[in-house]
């Protein structure tokens, strides 16, 4: 029969008449048997009870529960007694709890270090008359193990599951910074580092260039990076893996590829100062917040890279015509808002049919790249250049006036018109046909109803400058301005 | 018999005293501090239990049951909604008060509250009567609340009443609501009117 909670429930001990047990049946039982007086002295306690404590039973018996079991006294549980004697009702002690009733040790292979276990105190009745306690003792070291194991399993399925709620997101830093700080939460350290291979060398991620450096890169990590494995070490002085170094202030260490598809594309870590940190049931659950992030990342990345190209265009790398409009659209509702100025550059390349005409497409699409690269180192920060279509581009001029927008223009039609002397057009061989550009710029007013309406005036002024000879900017209304 | 109102009143004062008791019980053995707030007495006929309770506990019902026969006879019991059993415990074993799956030593645990919570409260009731009560074994049951009603109600013919206190478990984390019943027939219940009357008697 197997010593469980069932003996209570089902009571076999508990009717018990008062007179002295035989030694011998008490000793037989598996369990630890406690029996007091009213004066809670001790007058009886069986084998398994001595066994377990290692102490002669001459050395209990007569004494006072809480003289010979101070942890009882500790923790005040004579007052359960007390309950007991008083209420002649039994009362349980769970080990939840209290963990324990009489500190013992605990059996060596469980992990634990004191014996969990489950006591119920009964009253001695006799025709209602109470002569003193009956406590039985269960070791739950089997139960209270398994306990934990299940609750870690429910806690790493919990996990995972708030970690796949966290990382449906589309944001690469938020990505990053949830596996993190899972990472830190769920493995109880400050140092978690996350390093992501970027042109076949790994980097440490970071936020911003304020916070405290990361973890170092150590020998796990790479260990980790080349062979795609994961890896547990529990004292690093003395790992071969970690070169044995005795000095090393890292004494244990999970690190995890971050795979996508199969191939490495960054490690995570963890580490502790304390040997023996972490366990191989937190580097399974490192595993799978590694590999849900590696996902996660991947898609983020993707996005962003979909993000850019929607946004650019193929052969310039400039901003394309879509993103011009949204820009554009942006920066109008602000002007109007807030009153500041606008102004817009609508730009041509002169001669450009004949120029294709005469070397060639692929040629031609040279051009449009080297004069897009040559136009882009004018330009602020602030400034959006774009590929309007064939061979036009635009330029909005965010706090601009007209007047810092000619500028802009002149200064855009000079370096266009050095491009030819530069060695990065050797493949354009036309000393005669030198390259120039013609600007149309527009600032915005109120007269406006659309942005259409600042784009169709940068036209007419761009209209005016071909017309007059091109190579020069003329602006909208087609005053006479001092122009190249 | 009909319980008249100054009769529920003198009931309701004598659960308060013994409330109180219970609670500095609790408080000293589980090592924290518990409080319990002013509870409210209802006096009812256990056939109106069910549906008086039934739009609290729709789910299930986790009670610690105990009887008890002598000069008294009578159930007495603990219960909660499975949520609430569940979030005292993580707040009794030092959590937030999660709810979880009661593993079977969570179900002890709540086995020992309810004992030190019913036995200081009977202890208080067979002071008070002067008379001896022998208790049978504590148990803890998962029960629907129409279950509950069946375990209590041992011949239809016979009029039972139960002395409900809803009590709120207070700790220092979160609290927790349950409901603490006492079940006796309406001897026992004259009996324990009776006592009460002659301490008031002796006082005065």
């Amino acid at each position: 029969m197997r010593a469980d909670q069932d003996v209570f429930s089902q009571g076999i001990l508990a009717q018990v008449e008062y007179q002295a047990l035989p030694q011998d049946l008490l000793d037989a039982i598996p369990f630890g048997v406690l029996i007091t007086d009213t004066e809670l002295k001790l007058t009886q306690v069986n084998q398994w009870i001595t066994i377990h404590i290692g102490r002669p039973i001459h050395q209990l018996l007569g004494k006072f529960i809480g003289e010979v079991f101070p942890e009882i006294a500790e923790r005040k549980l004579v007052q359960a007694y007390r309950l007991v004697l008083q209420s002649h009702s039994a009362l349980t002690l769970s080990t939840r709890i209290h963990r324990y009733l009489v500190k013992m040790p605990a059996a060596p292979d469980s992990g634990l270090v004191d014996m969990p276990q489950s006591a119920v105190i009964v009253p001695v009745l006799d025709d209602n008359i109470i002569h003193g306690t009956l406590t039985y003792l269960i070791d739950v070291t089997d139960r209270v193990v398994t306990e934990i194991a299940l609750q870690h399993e429910v806690e790493k399925l919990t996990a995972i599951r708030e970690i796949d709620q966290a990382l449906s997101t589309l944001n690469l830093e938020a990505c990053l910074k949830t596996i993190l700080s899972w990472a830190e939460k769920l493995f109880k350290t400050q140092d978690a580092a996350l390093f992501l291979l970027e042109e076949g060398e790994l980097q440490p991620v970071r936020f911003d260039q304020d916070s405290p450096p990361p973890v170092m890169k150590t020998c796990a990590v790479k260990w980790v990076a080349e062979f795609q494995d994961r890896l547990l070490v529990a004292d690093t002085h003395n790992d071969p893996r970690c070169d044995g170094d005795p000095s090393a202030l890292i004494r244990s260490e999970m690190a995890v590829p971050i795979l996508n598809d199969g191939v490495t594309i960054g490690v995570l870590t963890v580490q502790s100062r304390q040997p023996g940190a972490f366990t191989d049931n937190d580097l399974t659950l490192m595993e799978a917040l590694a590999a849900r992030g590696g996902v996660a990342i991947h898609n983020a990345r993707l996005h962003n890279e979909l993000e850019l190209l929607a946004a650019t265009d193929g052969l310039t790398g400039l901003a394309n015509r879509r993103q011009f409009d949204s820009v554009l659209k942006y920066e109008w509702t602000r002007t109007q808002r807030f009153g500041r100025p606008l102004s817009l550059i609508l730009i041509d390349l002169d001669n450009f049919k004949k120029y294709n005409d005469a070397f060639g497409h692929p040629v031609g699409d040279n051009l449009l790249k080297n004069a897009a690269q040559c136009m882009r180192t004018q330009m602020r920060a602030s400034d959006t250049l774009a590929r309007y279509g064939g061979e036009e581009f635009v330029c909005v001029l965010p706090e601009t006036d007209l007047d810092q927008a000619c500028r802009a223009a002149e200064r855009l039609r000079q370096a266009v018109a050095r491009l030819h002397q530069e060695s990065s057009l050797a493949e354009c061989p036309i000393p005669d046909h030198p390259i120039t550009i013609s600007l149309g710029v527009a600032q915005y007013s109120r007269e406006f109803i659309a942005p259409a309406d600042l784009i169709k005036a940068a036209d007419t002024a761009l209209y005016d400058a071909k017309s007059r000879g091109k190579n020069r900017f003329s602006i909208f209304p087609g005053e006479d301005l001092p122009s190249s | 018999m009909i319980i008249t109102d100054e009769q529920k009143d003198v009931l309701s004062e004598w659960v308060n005293i013994a409330f109180g008791r219970a609670a500095g019980s609790l408080s000293d053995l589980l090592g924290q501090r518990i409080f319990l707030k002013a509870p409210q007495v209802i006096v009812l006929n256990l056939t109106e239990l069910y549906s008086s309770m039934e739009a609290i506990y729709s789910g299930q019902v986790v009670m610690v049951h105990q009887n008890f026969n002598g000069g008294v006879s009578g159930d007495i019991l603990l219960f909660f909604d499975y949520d609430s059993a569940s979030v005292l415990i993580d707040l009794l074993c030092g959590g937030v008060g999660q709810k979880r799956r009661l593993t079977v030593s969570d179900r002890e645990a709540l086995v020992e509250v309810g004992n030190i919570l019913l036995n200081a409260y009977i202890g208080s009731f067979g002071n008070l009567i002067a008379a001896k009560i022998k208790f049978g074994l504590p148990s803890l049951s998962l029960d629907h609340l129409s279950d509950l009603r069946d375990v209590l109600v041992l011949n239809p013919e016979i009029v039972r009443l139960i002395l409900l206190v809803k009590t709120n478990f207070s700790l220092l984390a979160g609290n927790v609501t349950g409901y603490i019943g006492l079940v006796l027939e309406i001897d026992s219940v004259e009996t324990l009117l009776s006592s009460i009357q002659n301490i008031e008697d002796m006082e005065e």
